[in-house]
């Protein structure tokens, strides 16, 4: 409905004030060291006064910034004025938003904003980013943004501005849910989940993230701490290490075997403990909740983050095991959405649905995440089992060769290794082609993988994009073919949702049920 | 140029009959393969020449130089005459109410269906050699992300407008 209304920009919210001085703050930690140094060497010159003319223009645009930006609940859109020289006016259909990112930092909970990045499919970038606004105002995005779309799926088009939400509660739109949701701000809001400290504790355990702490914890070192310091602390410890290696060889063998190994597994001791650190730090009162159709993750100890995801723009559901998963009896529930920044900031956490559960309550949180699917009771199918011959003779071939090659190096007596390599990996493909399957259930179609890291993936039909049946000459000459089921949102390799070694026949009817499923049912990104 | 610029003689798109493609495809893919092959055969043919005249090298040393240059050159002849042919036996696509299916692939064949639904948006592409044959190429965009953008060449321009027509048209109360 582009009324003359919508392309006025003087219209429409600001942002939080605070705005300012977050930019003004960020302007300053940039400018930082290089005022440190300048003034260290500058000093009692008067060139601090001068110093602080270089921050004007800065300044000046921070200022323009803040007052020119410009956010408007229009009927089926959010529209986004900002540029005073260069006037942008963005048009984002709420029917298109994916996902409502919120981030805040310890700065901003002092202040009590947030910044709040608006995710619609494709793009590198978030569509639009708010910084900041204050928590008041993200609620009302979210409760206009999804109201919005209720109202845009088509039930009755009533003009709804947000004052007018506010003040009047309910509008005449649809009964029940969209009711619900369309009154007021503070809305029926279910606690799905909630992670205890002790659950933190098992999520460290099981994930070993120590590297990431030891990374992040060397980059900010490496950052602050200025050249000349760190070269000196660098030549004092290898001074110390020198003159304490003697000693250490003066152990007997075994003295230095026992050092070694104990070092090694302090280290991993180590390991660990930063990684329940970080997983404290990242996930600390990690609470999935629902209301309605959205779906919201809040969690972090200094840097809260909170995604409202709504539950059908779920493109693939993963539930992930490794062994120590196992060893825990839970499992890792991780989706994937469309919006932009799905693969570039794996970090940012949207990812995480259900980031450790017990086994057992899987199928309780499902039943409520996730509808459509089910786990229990479904209908295994292997792949074909000729894959044994096929791959175990490609490994025998193999491993001969590798074998026949190290005969000059090492002499005949080599070729006695060639039944073990043989039979091992004979072992290992029996055990792949065991764990891998895959499952059609009434509205979704499941993958399940691996044996050691443990994956089983459920897109639903109204998720598949394209279906694919690949054949290279080795599947042609066994009669057997890869399905690929290509989704939105999947960057990784690694959660692909590909069916490899089917027997042809099969994966021919695989392939024109799933293309039927798809072709039938309507997409909603 | 002489074919008929349509093998979609029915008056629907969506017949369900597994197409081949225009057979000008081959003659433009040929045509493309002989550039591509006359400039790395010129590249080569002076590089070998130019090494030759430099340094002296005895016969021994110009025939093992000339000699893998000419099988190269002469693969890379064959390969650009035979394989646009031998390829196009292996591509066939078909539409049907629901979408689009392609196969494509000699060694490693796949075959992909393309639901009308999940179509984002088409192109229809026409480089100077495929203008000169009346044909075009048809790119599909899906939301997917290894089919992200599909490629259906060697549709005769006027098959390639249709079918896009025909893929688009189904916008029937979309992505709500």
């Amino acid at each position: 409905m582009p009324s003359d209304e919508a392309l006025d920009p003087v219209r429409g919210r600001r942002l939080h004030p605070v705005s300012l001085l977050f930019s003004v703050g960020s302007l300053l930690k940039q400018l930082f060291w290089p005022a440190l140094i300048f003034l260290l060497y500058r000093r009692g010159d008067g060139y601090e006064l001068f110093f602080l003319v270089l921050l004007l223009p800065s300044l000046v645009i921070a200022l323009i910034r803040y007052f020119s930006f410009r956010y408007r609940f229009a009927e089926n859109e959010l529209v986004v004025n900002e540029g005073v020289f260069i006037r942008k006016q963005r048009h984002i259909p709420y029917a298109r938003i994916q996902n409502i990112d919120v981030v805040q930092n310890v700065a901003h909970r002092l202040f009590g904003v947030a910044q709040v990045m608006i995710e619609t499919a494709g793009g590198a970038e978030p569509e639009a980013k708010m910084r900041v606004l204050s928590l008041q105002a993200v609620d009302e995005m979210r409760h206009h943004v999804f109201a919005g779309r209720t109202a845009a799926a088509g039930v009755t088009a009533v003009a709804l501005t947000g004052a007018q939400v506010a003040a009047e509660g309910a509008s005449p739109v649809e009964p029940g849910l969209t009711m619900a949701r369309a009154a007021a701000p503070p809305r029926e809001e279910r606690v799905l989940m909630r992670m205890p400290l002790s659950e933190l504790v098992r999520m460290g355990v099981i994930s070993n993230r120590g590297m990431i702490v030891v990374g992040a914890a060397a980059a900010l070192i490496w950052q602050s701490v200025p050249d000349e310091t760190m070269k000196r602390m660098i030549v004092r410890f290898e001074d110390r290490f020198e003159s304490w290696l003697p000693d250490v060889f003066q152990f007997s063998w075994t003295g230095t075997l026992l050092m070694v190994t104990g070092g090694i597994l302090l280290l991993l001791l180590l390991m660990r403990l930063l990684s329940i650190i970080w997983a404290i730090v990242t996930l600390y009162d990690f609470t999935l909740t629902a209301s309605g159709e959205e779906l919201r993750t809040r969690f972090g100890l200094f840097t809260r983050r909170t995604s409202a995801i709504p539950r059908h723009r779920i493109q693939v559901l993963h539930v992930l095991a490794s062994p120590l998963h196992r060893f825990f009896r839970r499992v890792c529930v991780k989706i994937a959405t469309a919006g932009s920044q799905a693969q570039k900031d794996a970090s940012a956490g949207r990812e995480w649905l259900l980031p450790l559960v017990p086994v057992e309550q899987l199928g309780a949180h499902l039943a409520v995440v996730q509808p459509e699917l089910q786990l229990d009771d479904c209908e295994w199918r292997p792949i074909d089992m000729r894959i044994r011959r096929r791959l175990g003779r490609l490994f025998m071939i193999l491993s001969l060769l590798l074998v026949a090659a190290l005969v000059p190096v090492a002499g005949f007596w080599v070729l006695a290794a060639w039944p073990i390599l043989a039979g091992f990996s004979a072992f290992c493909i029996a055990v792949y082609a065991l764990n891998v399957a895959y499952a059609l259930t009434p509205q979704a179609v499941l993958f399940r993988v691996g044996w050691w890291e443990r994956r089983i993936s459920a897109v639903r039909y109204a998720k598949i994009q394209t279906v694919w049946l690949v054949q290279s000459p080795f599947d042609r000459r066994w009669r057997m073919a890869t399905l690929i089921i290509d989704t939105a949102g999947v960057g990784l390799v690694g959660q692909r949702v590909a069916i490899p070694y089917l027997a042809e026949e099969e994966a021919r009817e695989l392939y024109v049920a799933l293309s039927e499923a798809a072709a039938g049912t309507q997409f909603r990104w | 140029m002489n074919e008929p610029l349509s093998t979609l003689e029915a008056a629907r798109v969506d017949d369900d009959v597994a197409h081949h493609l225009h057979p000008n495809i081959v003659r433009v893919e040929m045509l493309s393969n002989w550039i591509v092959t006359g400039i790395l055969c010129t590249v080569l043919a002076v590089v070998v020449t130019s090494v030759i005249i430099k340094w002296d090298l005895g016969f021994a040393g110009r025939m093992a130089l000339a000699l893998p240059a000419g099988v190269f050159a002469l693969f890379l002849a064959l390969f650009s005459h035979y394989w646009p042919a031998i390829e196009y036996r292996c591509r066939t696509y078909r539409i049907n109410a629901g979408g689009i299916e392609i196969q494509r692939g000699v060694l490693w064949k796949e075959t992909l269906y393309v639901p009308r639904s999940r179509v984002q948006h088409t192109d229809v592409n026409q480089g100077p050699i495929e203008r000169r044959f009346g044909l075009a190429h048809l790119i599909i965009f899906t939301a997917g992300t290894i089919g992200a953008s599909v490629r259906l060449a060697g549709l005769g321009h006027d098959d390639a407008l249709r079918i896009r027509d025909f893929l688009v048209a189904s916008e029937s109360g979309d992505a709500v």
